[in-house]
């Protein structure tokens, strides 16, 4: 009989062959991650951000996966963590493909983006609303409230947008990621 | 395989689900859970199954509580028979031999034999009665302990209930397994039932086994003095009763139910 580590591995095996069997686009949008830093990324990243967990919350379709050997736990960490594993990959490839070395912090400026807005799709869809709505508004909020204030402003510090200090701007995306997990294991329970 | 509910209840909000429900049932039993449309029975399966955590109470799974380690041991086929879109035949093998550690290869393909399923065509596009089949099957291929089946006759041919009545059978009894099925119609399928459970708005009504029922309950002429009997509820012209004593008749399963759903729709109005 496998062993705990072992079934979480097949577990997340299963997982991965369900999601890009379901979702196809998810491919496509990888490839899009080779595209230089920029408004077209972070948008491919919203999107993409959406079209993991949030969007089965959303649809209702996470009771499939529950139906099987899967935990609302496990399927969070499964979904975030394969969102942040292609991420890294796009990042990889788009480095050694360009040449570019700064690839780490490629890295980090898309995984803290991509981190905030799964966080919002995912509190979004666990409330019953669409997955886009509450990152779209955040992110034009972010956008808009960092231009008006000014380059050297500290609130870019924390605006996962502009990212002037990656560390709070981490701390800020892994809060929301926290609150996101609570409210989709409290109130998704209703699902 | 044993398993214990003990008062569970599930809670959407401020809607109830269910209430307090308890019960055991033993290794190899068949347990029909029965009772109207909203009585509950969905949303017990969910939560005995693992998937919606209950508000209150706990379930024992072999004396262990349930957790994220023995869902392997369950294994559970929804009443809407919704399948992962695109997936084929062979996309389900793999998912569940990944899933459960224990699946059985030579119980699968068996099934794969005998109703001659073409692994590669995609499970969302095949007939619902193949599709009921192909996933209540599968779900045993998987070797669980306890195995949940909500609506399990429906889109079947009488000639599939046939032979799934004697598939889950064997199954109960040559694994030790729990098998449980919710309807509200499983009349018909009376015979493989070793257990009853009869819900009807959430609460439980009645937990018992059918051969102890059917020792213990009678249907006595509705205009017969009741006596020293309990009555449980009017069943047409007739009353089901709870007596050891040989009078009147032995009821059969539709009869205990309808005894019990009258009875608990006579007490909400206040009839006596």
């Amino acid at each position: 009989m496998a062993g705990p580590f072992l079934r979480l591995v097949r577990s997340y095996e299963a997982f991965l062959q369900i999601e890009f069997t379901r979702k196809p686009l998810l491919g496509l949008m990888f490839l899009l991650f080779l595209l230089p830093r920029g408004g077209l990324l972070f948008l491919v990243l919203l999107f993409f951000a959406a079209a993991l967990l949030p969007r089965d919350v959303q649809s209702r379709h996470i009771g499939l996966y529950l139906a099987l050997p899967f935990t609302r736990v496990s399927l969070f960490f499964f979904s975030f963590l394969t969102g942040i594993f292609l991420i890294l990959l796009g990042a990889l490839i788009s480095g050694a493909l360009l040449g570019d070395t700064s690839w780490p912090s490629k890295f980090i400026t898309m995984g803290i983006f991509f981190t905030t807005s799964f966080a919002l799709s995912l509190i979004g869809a666990a409330a019953g609303r669409d997955t886009l709505t509450l990152p779209v508004l955040f992110t034009f909020t972010d956008v808009m409230t960092g231009a008006a204030l000014g380059v050297d402003h500290p609130f870019r510090f924390f605006s996962p947008f502009y990212q002037s200090d990656p560390f709070y701007a981490g701390l800020v995306a892994f809060l929301l990621l926290a609150a996101a997990l609570v409210q989709y294991l409290v109130v998704g329970k209703r699902l | 395989m044993s398993l214990i509910v003990e008062r569970i209840s599930k809670r959407f909000g401020r809607k109830k689900g269910i209430e307090k429900v308890s019960f055991v049932t033993g290794p190899g039993e068949i347990v029909a859970v029965l009772g109207p449309s909203g009585a509950g029975k969905t949303t017990l399966m969910r939560v005995v199954s693992g998937e919606w955590p209950p508000t209150e109470g706990y379930i024992r799974v072999n004396g262990a509580p349930l957790t994220a380690f023995s869902r392997h041991l369950i294994a559970s086929t929804g009443d809407q028979r919704m399948v992962f879109r695109g997936f084929t035949g062979s996309g389900y093998h793999r998912i569940w031999r990944l899933l459960y550690p224990q699946f059985d290869d030579a119980l699968f393909f068996g099934f794969v034999s005998r109703f001659s399923w073409d692994l590669s065509r995609r499970i969302d596009t095949i007939p619902m009665g193949e599709r009921s089949l192909f996933l209540t099957l599968g779900a045993l291929a998987c070797r669980p302990l306890l195995v949940l089946i909500d609506e399990p006759f429906q889109h079947l041919t009488p000639r599939e209930r046939e032979v799934l009545c004697k598939i889950l059978r064997s199954y109960a009894d040559d694994h030790c397994a729990t098998v449980i099925l919710a309807s509200a119609e499983l009349y018909e399928q009376e015979r493989i039932f070793d257990r009853v459970i009869i819900l009807k708005d959430g609460k439980l009504l009645c937990s018992t086994r059918l051969d102890e029922a059917r020792r213990t309950y009678r249907l006595v002429p509705g205009v017969e003095d009741s006596g020293d009997f309990l009555v449980i509820g009017p069943v047409l012209a007739e009353k089901l009763v709870f007596t050891e004593e040989p009078v009147g008749r032995i009821p059969t399963l539709q009869e205990i139910v309808n005894g019990y759903l009258n009875g608990a729709a006579s007490e909400k109005e206040g009839v006596t």
